[in-house]
């Protein structure tokens, strides 16, 4: 299988087609990286569409020594963050508020286990947006502590701790829901 | 130990991946603070939890909005990288384009003009920058053609792509442009013409996938008609999905409709 930086170099040179290949690759991660940050799902596909335009239109930047998908998922956390910062983006997440809801209240009638996966769900979303973005970001395997820190602008050391944090954060809300 | 460094050998811990030497630095930390082991392990399980979290599958309109998006890419990168294109502009803002063809004649003299020129001087050192000259003739016409399909004019459009079934080969560029024109041409008659060079050169795989891709674009039902003709015809079976989504249309054409319900049996 292609390399994915052999890949990105030969989408630089003007092979621009390429770049299907890494989409269908990449899609759905970048699709649950958003829908678990947003909880929209319409909005999560557009964003996802945004980090391709982005990935073209910056294409020549991608110098193929760092790895791919660190340099897709910083573009994917900028597009986050401009979205982040808009009005209507405040204004999508209290639209899927109650969308999202509706869909945990049948996950309930379900099962205990379910129940605790709601619960889970519900206390992500009341982490602040860089502490729900940097759980997210530890868990794809693609990435590591380096690369998170070079896609948040931070080191390695630091953003260890913040992820302690984000989870310590997340336990203490996940317990004050249960409750 | 400080603090940072403590929640760093804790995240370790409770994310799986922790070296045996950092391992026995928590057990101490474990001994000498008492730091509450029932607490280390909610932690691992509320991080490991994430995982399961689910995700809902994204809607196929996802993937097509992307490859639209490629393909007006490509289109827009092979109109700004054209030299000719500022020519062309500039003829069509004082309305000139009925000179275009003087020009092409004009600078086809002129290039083999060159060719004999080389040719005369029949030296083998020449030999490789005829074949130089031969890629760029190709590639002048090439973009040439690309520019002449963006002209005012249906039937000049027509024209063109009447001039392209005489190309020796087809190339990327004058198939992304051809797609272009399949998709997004104002005129039905140019769209037409156009379906009718596609589906001659079928069994080029970029060609067909464009093909398919652009079956739920097309609202003429002659249009559609045509394409589901030549997917049947060749037994393509990823055009399945495309049909079923038409079918989902309730403006479809009743011919059309039928058109497909009849094949479809055929190719499932």
């Amino acid at each position: 299988m292609e390399q994915d930086n052999q890949i990105m170099l030969a989408v630089k040179a003007g092979q621009i087609e390429k770049l299907g290949t890494l989409f269908e690759r990449y899609k759905l991660i970048l699709f649950g990286y958003f829908y678990k940050t947003t909880r929209n799902k319409s909005l999560s596909e557009d964003l996802v569409q945004n980090v391709f335009l982005r990935i073209l239109k910056y294409r020549t930047k991608f110098s193929g020594y760092g790895k791919f998908v660190a340099w897709m998922f910083k573009i994917a956390h900028n597009v986050y963050v401009d979205h982040y910062r808009k009005e209507r983006f405040h204004q999508a997440i209290d639209d899927t508020d109650e969308k999202d809801l509706n869909e945990l209240s049948f996950i309930e009638e379900n099962t205990v286990k379910n129940e605790e996966l709601n619960h889970l769900k519900k206390a992500i979303f009341l982490l602040d947006h860089d502490q729900r973005e940097i759980l997210i970001l530890s868990k794809f395997n693609g990435l590591k502590y380096k690369d998170i820190g070079k896609i948040l602008g931070c080191s390695e050391s630091a953003v260890k701790v913040r992820i302690f944090r984000a989870v310590s954060k997340l336990k203490q809300i996940y317990n004050q829901l249960e409750v | 130990m400080k603090r940072p460094k403590i929640e760093s050998i804790l995240l370790e811990y409770i994310s799986g991946d922790i070296e045996p030497e950092r391992k026995k630095q928590l057990e101490k930390l474990i001994k000498d603070q008492g730091y509450n082991n029932q607490e280390l392990k909610e932690l691992t399980k509320i991080y490991k939890d994430l995982n399961k979290i689910p995700v809902p599958e994204p809607g196929q309109q996802m993937t097509d909005k992307f490859y639209s998006m490629l393909r007006d890419y490509e289109y827009h990168i092979l109109e700004t990288k054209n030299p000719f294109r500022i020519l062309v502009e500039w003829l069509r803002e004082l309305n000139r384009t009925k000179y275009i063809p003087h020009l092409a004649y004009g600078l086809s003299l002129m290039i083999i003009g060159g060719f004999i020129g080389f040719w005369f001087s029949s030296n083998s050192e020449y030999k490789e920058q005829l074949n130089y000259l031969n890629s760029e003739i190709h590639e002048l016409k090439t973009m040439m053609t690309i520019n002449m399909l963006d002209q005012d004019s249906p039937s000049a459009r027509i024209k063109t792509i009447n001039q392209i079934k005489n190309l020796s080969e087809i190339d990327d560029a004058v198939i992304t442009a051809l797609l272009h024109t399949l998709n997004n041409d104002p005129n039905l008659n140019v769209r037409l013409v156009t379906v009718e060079l596609l589906i001659q050169f079928s069994d080029n795989n970029r060609i067909r996938e464009g093909l398919i891709y652009s079956i739920t674009k097309q609202e003429s039902p002659l249009i559609q008609i045509a394409l589901i003709d030549l997917m049947v015809g060749i037994k393509e079976r990823a055009a399945i999905a495309q049909f079923k989504e038409l079918l989902e249309k309730k403006d479809l054409n009743d011919v059309v409709r039928t058109r497909i319900e009849e094949n479809l049996k055929l190719l499932i």
